[in-house]
């Protein structure tokens, strides 16, 4: 998408991730709605956000529920199939795994179509954790 | 920062921060007795009498994070959950932070939550609190403290004019 450097309009929207039951490697956070700020956006199949064409800034916080501090669990975004920006992880004491500080996983992106957002589970420790949808968030913010 | 008044989305910053309370929490409004414009100049007005602040009619991020002190108690696992709360319409909004203590080991032993230590609300137009809505442990913990720790809890608001 060609750079535009003076965009006219901002939007927010706020959503919750979640889950199902345990959440292992390879799955997808459900999503729902908060603030549906921005124009145009829907969730369907439960863990898929489509999104208008636009320059977008993207953070993802998970709350999730462990059964040992040793448990490890990292999370991207995925951006029409593509996993892009930075890894959100959850601290762990496993001496095997990068000492993660809880992080968000954060992404952005310019889109001249519409498009679909998702929050990938890259790895974790099998069937160890529990999403928690009042501890997370998905925020973005949309400039066009 | 240098204000740029060309640009075509306009992003103000206020920041509420200093805070010495004692942590009780059970629905307790954090009332930070300062606040700062850190971008041009907020719409957003704080009462520092009762916490709460108004919000302009402009989409708003709103950010709170709090540091706190153990003021006496065990070297055990503790921590204080944070969220924001609707004045207006009398209901909690956006996502739950935790900021837990004492080691993690130590946290993860007794509690099983990891997440952001932030809490992170968007709204509007509304009147809003920054609650602790919940404590762990029974040691007596303090918010910021003026001799080590002071000014590290804050809400930050972003409003997009």
């Amino acid at each position: 998408m060609t750079y535009k450097p003076h965009q006219k309009n901002i939007e927010v929207s706020l959503l919750k991730l979640g889950a199902s039951g345990t959440i292992a490697t390879g799955d997808y956070f459900t999503i729902t709605s908060e603030v549906a700020g921005i124009t145009g956006q829907s969730i369907s199949g439960g863990n898929a956000l489509s999104l208008p064409p636009g320059h977008y800034l993207i953070e993802a916080g998970a709350g999730l529920d462990r059964t040992a501090h040793s448990n490890h669990f990292t999370y991207r975004c995925e951006v029409g199939g593509t996993l892009e920006g930075t890894t959100g992880a959850m601290d762990s004491s496993d001496a095997s795994y990068l000492s993660f500080n809880v992080d968000q996983a954060g992404c952005a992106t310019s889109q001249d179509a519409t498009w679909t957002l998702k929050i990938k589970v890259v790895s974790c420790t099998a069937s160890a954790w529990t999403a928690q949808s009042d501890y997370s968030y998905l925020l973005i913010t949309r400039a066009y | 920062m240098s204000w740029l008044p060309n640009r075509s989305i306009d992003m103000r910053v206020k920041q509420l921060k200093s805070t010495t309370q004692t942590v009780t929490g059970s629905n307790q409004v954090v009332v930070f007795t300062a606040d700062a414009d850190l971008v041009g100049t907020p719409s957003t007005t704080y009462d520092s009498s009762t916490g709460r602040f108004t919000l302009p009619d402009k989409p708003c991020i709103l950010r709170a994070g709090l540091a706190y002190w153990k003021s006496s108690g065990t070297n055990a696992a503790y921590y204080i959950d944070v969220q924001f709360y609707d004045v207006t319409n009398s209901q909690y909004i956006g996502a739950k932070g935790r900021v837990f203590g004492y080691r993690p080991d130590i946290y993860y032993a007794s509690y099983d939550l990891s997440c952001d230590e932030d809490a992170v609300a968007v709204a509007q137009n509304i009147v809003v609190e920054c609650r602790i809505i919940a404590k762990g442990g029974s040691q007596t913990l303090v918010l910021d403290n003026t001799v080590n720790y002071s000014n590290l809890s804050r809400v930050i608001i972003q409003e997009m004019h």
